[in-house]
């Protein structure tokens, strides 16, 4: 599985954190393609919970796929959204984006008590742990 | 190329679909052709007629087109040759060459050796303004238009007026980008 | 199982749309604010494409309740379906539907392109194509 990029959204559009696997971006472009990625994800979620057959609460979709990318997304009932991309024939991430959330994001953000919600975090040792898990799933990466 | 060629793809998609008499195909083109010339009185108004004719026909054809084949063109070169073998020899049931390209590479000229529409068709001198397959041209303007190509396709040789073979020439405008593109790369 | 089919033209209008297993039917307010939005959704998910990929826009999308299929046409036209979540082979599916409405919508000479479908034999055809596969 190839991964590219991943985010976190708080639930008023925020990016928390972001992280580039492949390719770097300038500044400008970053903080353009956030945006339009934020409004991508909110728009789809009230797009699904129109048109679900059932009604569904949080997380309407679980992914979506181009022919070039596939984009997973796991929202929290605290309104975090957290998104990965990858390539198209990676199966579902959705248990990965738990274990981010449970098992990393949880301990090293949270329970941190200089974090400040709604602000982006800084946390290095986040980021570490968080490299060395996908590290794991993306075998290709290393090399 | 891992794909069929597209004169393979063409000549599957011929061995499928319905016939219909070449005669009867014939016939009615023809009677078309005169109708206009009846009721319009000028060679020219007809030449235009039929052009807008085909464009229409080209606008709804392409669709048709699509939906049977797998066609990805990435340069005008596979466009050419995509119209070339798998179009005609898919509407018409005729193959036709390209050639004749222009160092930019966006003109040239698809060759008609064969022509199931003029098989029978004799013009006299009244007619010699006329262009008889002025519809083709207009099919192939309507049809790249729809994929975001503007073109301009004219009847430059004419097997009906004594040349060799019939010569279309079409000229490629303009790609057209429908993609959001705000700061990029 | 299927849902839903529709149809969007290349300016984002719902031009068809047909209904199955008594899904409830959306108003047409909302059909015309969901084909507006699927068309930028279409743009926007090309855009933030990783850097060096094809820029393509969104084909599938992965629902705990559903499936929404986007086969666009390159003259861009696009074809939806909406299905169960574990639907398989919604593209070859949407192929088909695209082969019907070359065939029973365009070659019909009173047929205005970009217009409302209003053609039996192409109901017909559509109805066959989504309640024969599903199960």
């Amino acid at each position: 599985m190839i991964i590219y990029d991943f985010y976190i959204f708080n639930n008023i559009g925020n990016c928390l954190f972001y992280i580039e696997l492949r390719g770097q971006r300038s500044e400008n472009k970053r903080e353009n393609k956030q945006k339009l990625m934020f409004g991508l994800i909110y728009t789809l979620k009230s797009f699904c919970r129109k048109f679900s057959p059932e009604p569904i609460s949080v997380s309407p979709f679980t992914s979506y796929v181009t022919d070039s990318y596939k984009l997973h997304i796991l929202e929290t009932h605290s309104g975090l959204n957290f998104i990965m991309i990858t390539d198209t024939n990676a199966p579902d991430q959705t248990s990965c984006l738990s274990y981010i959330y449970s098992n990393l994001f949880s301990p090293f953000v949270l329970r941190n008590p200089f974090y400040e919600p709604k602000k982006p975090i800084s946390s290095a040792v986040f980021r570490q742990k968080l490299l060395e898990h996908f590290d794991t799933l993306d075998s290709s990466r290393k090399a | 190329m891992a794909r069929k060629s597209s004169q393979v793809q063409g000549e599957q998609i011929w061995n499928q679909s319905e016939k219909v008499n070449a005669e009867l195909f014939a016939f009615t083109y023809g009677s078309l052709v005169v109708k206009l010339i009846r009721e319009l009185e000028n060679i020219s108004e007809v030449n235009r007629q039929l052009e807008t004719m085909g464009y229409n026909i080209g606008l709804r054809l392409i669709d048709d087109f699509l939906s049977k084949n797998d066609v990805t063109c990435e340069t005008t070169k596979d466009t050419a040759e995509v119209i070339a073998k798998t179009g005609f020899r898919m509407y018409l049931g005729v193959t036709c060459d390209v050639t004749n390209w222009n160092a930019d590479e966006n003109e040239f000229s698809l060759i008609l050796a064969d022509n199931p529409l003029t098989e029978f068709v004799e013009l006299n001198e009244d007619y010699r303004d006329l262009k008889y397959l002025n519809l083709l041209c207009g099919v192939i303007r309507g049809a790249l238009e729809m994929v975001r190509i503007k073109s301009v396709c004219t009847l430059e040789r004419d097997s009906l007026k004594g040349d060799e073979f019939t010569e279309l020439r079409v000229v490629i405008k303009e790609k057209v980008q429908d993609e959001y593109e705000p700061d990029d790369d | 199982m299927h849902y839903h089919f529709f149809i969007v033209n290349k300016i984002g209008l719902i031009i068809y749309d047909r209904y199955y297993q008594g899904t409830a039917k959306l108003s047409a307010n909302d059909m015309i604010r969901f084909s507006s939005t699927l068309n930028s959704v279409h743009l926007i998910s090309a855009q933030i494409t990783p850097p060096n990929l094809r820029k393509t826009g969104l084909k599938v999308l992965n629902t705990k309740t559903f499936k929404l299929f986007c086969y666009q046409t390159t003259t861009g036209v696009m074809f939806c379906l909406v299905s169960d979540p574990n639907s398989q082979d919604m593209e070859s599916l949407c192929k088909k539907a695209y082969q019907h409405y070359s065939d029973y919508v365009l070659k019909n000479p009173f047929y205005e392109t970009d217009q409302q479908i209003r053609i039996e034999g192409f109901d017909q055809a559509i109805d066959r194509l989504f309640l024969e596969k599903a199960v």
